[in-house]
């Protein structure tokens, strides 16, 4: 992907609030930033860690923190076939347990004699594309660069959850999983990775007999490696 | 602050699940007692000498295992613990019983309740022998006092059998809901009925002054006083017995069936003593010593239909029905064995903590029960012609009469068991929740 373009525009303006923003600070100063040209620019934009063709496979510790009532540790494991630097095939399958909450613990307990008909999370799996339209690089404290991507996931597939309540069951729910990415490569065979995500399922109740929308949205850190892509940058 | 954050971040994937409120009992044994508040009501017909005679002989045997035991001070000692845990065992020592007792007699006693200690508790001193006492010496026809029995009224001979004029009707029913009506501080409207005896003089009684049920003009400003039998001075003369939320267990002990006057004669249903029990907010379980039609019984001289009203009750309350006389060979009956009737009735004195009441009605399909951990099926039910009644496997059961949920046989907990119980309210949400 070419990204000259958008920054011969923004960078010219970048620079300008930087150096206004820098003597409104300092008063008389004046910064020298030097030129940029369009070689830099080129360079800035060199894929050290193409992905095109490769296969990648990662591993993962979830957690899916935003239920107030059930929070759900969980491992995911994934398959990435790559077939540009953009787009690639994701495969996620994974599993967690659903803990109840001091807040469901709370309801539970003699001041409100209650329990919610929750589903813990216990497994899925999930497949769908990838699609990276962004790779950057950044500087960490003047010292490293680290080069990375951001990438969106939609992938469809399946969860299995369970009533928290006994008795209630084990569902297989239909589910379509949205998520917000980003690999952080540490070198030519392996990165690290971020996902932000959100399941969205619909799942049939037992003891109420009907039909739920539920979304399990949750964050995952791992790594993951490019076989055959050597480890050296 | 970081899970603040998280919740900005992503307000909308927080406020999209939504759950269905249960409610669960059991953490805070909800619906658990283990009161129970029994009273014996007497045949004191003089058919029922020997019978009487034998159930003050199996008394102390019925009454001991539910005498309180003390855990051990010190379980570390090799029979202490060996004690202690016998006691977390014992399902029987949680049970805080009071027992009473009064006569089918409705029309001399009106379901006072008999003796010298009216009410026997489980923490008295000798229960078991306070018990006796009051049955021989003032509730049971007795002709001579059984050898084995210790009792101080001396040598009774014939005493406290019901006359002919009184005691003509055996009114179990009516005696159970009498003593009710004198236990409860507000005893509902149907305990002050006025009763006038019959003008056919069979015995029996009715609703309303003589000749007033017939075309021929009376006099009604010389209408018959009615009998004496329960008035504003009477509510609160059995009020000892009757404790807030404990469990009602009559114990009726007749050779005949029910006769009692609420229902009309030849009836073997029993409205409207099944409105009028509820009226009083007790959690109810029958137990009868009687006459049956079982064919290992001896029915006697006991009616159909009065023998129907009494296994009704039992068998409705999940209570226990016990033959007071059995073939013994073709042409001969004998005395039921009273040790093992109230070792019968002390199972299921043991089965009180197996029936939890809910404090809200259910919907249909959603009560799920745990008991130690473990999931307990719904009991098949199966209906049995013979009685008109409906048995249960082992399991739990939902009273829709009483709103409870009943275990049964084997899911009976044992008392150091957690029972979690379930269910989606048919009214909504239970209560404000915090958020």
């Amino acid at each position: 992907m070419d990204l000259r373009q958008p920054l011969r525009h923004t960078l010219p303006a970048v620079v300008c609030a930087a150096a206004l923003s820098a003597g409104a600070a300092h008063g008389q100063e004046t910064v020298d930033i030097g030129v940029i040209k369009d070689s830099e620019i080129r360079v800035v934009q060199n894929l050290l860690y193409p992905k095109t063709d490769k296969l990648e496979v990662g591993v993962y510790l979830g957690w899916m923190p935003f239920d107030p009532l059930i929070t759900t540790p969980n491992l995911q494991l994934s398959i990435n076939r790559h077939f540009n630097e953009e787009l690639s095939l994701s495969v996620m399958v994974g599993g967690g347990y659903g803990l109840k909450t001091g807040r469901y613990t709370e309801l539970e307990g003699p001041a409100y004699g209650v329990a919610p008909y929750a589903y813990r999370y216990l497994a899925s799996a999930l497949v769908g594309v990838e699609w990276a339209p962004i790779y950057a690089k950044m500087n960490l404290g003047g010292k490293s660069v680290v080069h990375y991507d951001i990438y969106g996931a939609a992938r469809l597939g399946a969860t299995v959850e369970q009533s928290v309540i006994p008795g209630g069951g084990v569902t297989g729910a239909p589910t379509l999983g949205l998520g917000i990415g980003t690999r952080f490569f540490v070198n030519k065979g392996m990165a690290v990775r971020f996902e932000v995500y959100d399941d969205l399922l619909v799942e049939y109740r037992k003891l109420t007999s009907d039909w739920h929308f539920k979304q399990n949205a949750g964050v995952q850190l791992g790594v993951s490696f490019f076989p055959g892509a050597g480890g050296r940058r | 602050m970081r899970r603040s954050a998280l919740w900005v971040l992503f307000p909308a994937l927080s406020a999209c699940n939504t759950y269905d409120w249960f409610r669960l009992t059991g953490y805070i044994q909800e619906g658990y007692t283990n009161k129970a508040d029994i009273l014996f009501v007497i045949d004191n017909s003089s058919s029922m000498t020997d019978e009487a005679a034998d159930l003050a002989s199996n008394f102390s045997a019925f009454i001991e295992p539910f005498a309180d035991e003390e855990p051990p001070a010190n379980p570390s000692l090799g029979n202490d613990v060996d004690r202690f845990l016998a006691f977390v065992n014992d399902r029987a020592a949680n049970v805080n019983y009071q027992l009473a007792v009064t006569t089918t007699d409705v029309a001399d006693k009106a379901g006072r309740l008999l003796g010298e200690f009216p009410v026997v508790r489980k923490t008295d001193n000798n229960p078991d022998r306070r018990f006796t006492n009051n049955l021989i010496c003032d509730a049971a026809c007795i002709n001579d006092i059984p050898d084995d029995v210790d009792v101080d009224c001396g040598n009774p001979g014939n005493r406290n059998c019901a006359t002919s004029a009184s005691g003509s009707a055996e009114e179990g029913i009516e005696a159970v809901f009498m003593a009710m009506c004198r236990a409860s501080p507000n005893p509902p409207e149907p305990c002050f009925q006025k009763w006038w005896p019959d003008e056919d003089g069979s015995g029996r009684w009715q609703m309303f002054p003589p000749g007033l049920d017939t075309d021929n003009p009376v006099d009604t400003d010389s209408l018959p006083p009615p009998a004496e039998y329960f008035e504003d001075d009477d509510v609160g003369t059995n009020s000892e017995w009757l404790r807030e939320g404990s469990v009602v267990i009559p114990v009726i002990v007749s050779d005949e069936g029910d006769q009692s006057r609420r229902i009309d004669s030849r009836d073997g249903k029993t409205f409207p003593y099944e409105e009028y029990f509820k009226l009083f907010g007790h959690r109810m379980s029958w137990v009868v010593i009687g006459a049956s039609e079982r064919a290992e019984a001896c029915k006697g001289p006991a009616a159909d239909w009065g023998i129907k009203r009494y296994e009704r009750l039992v068998y409705s309350t999940n209570g226990v029905y016990i033959p007071i006389s059995v073939k013994d060979g073709p042409d001969r009956c004998v005395n039921a064995d009273f040790g093992a009737a109230l070792g019968d009735i002390g199972n299921l004195l043991r089965s009180l903590v197996s029936a939890y009441p809910l404090r809200a009605t259910p919907v249909p399909g959603t009560i799920v029960v745990n008991v130690g951990g473990v999931d307990i099926a719904q009991s098949e039910e199966t209906y049995n012609p013979e009685i008109e009644q409906t048995e249960y496997s082992d399991g739990w059961s939902y009273s829709a009469t009483d709103n409870t949920v009943i275990l049964h046989g084997e899911a009976v907990p044992d008392p150091n068991e957690d029972v979690r119980i379930w269910y989606l309210p048919a009214d909504g949400a239970p209560r404000d929740l915090p958020f």
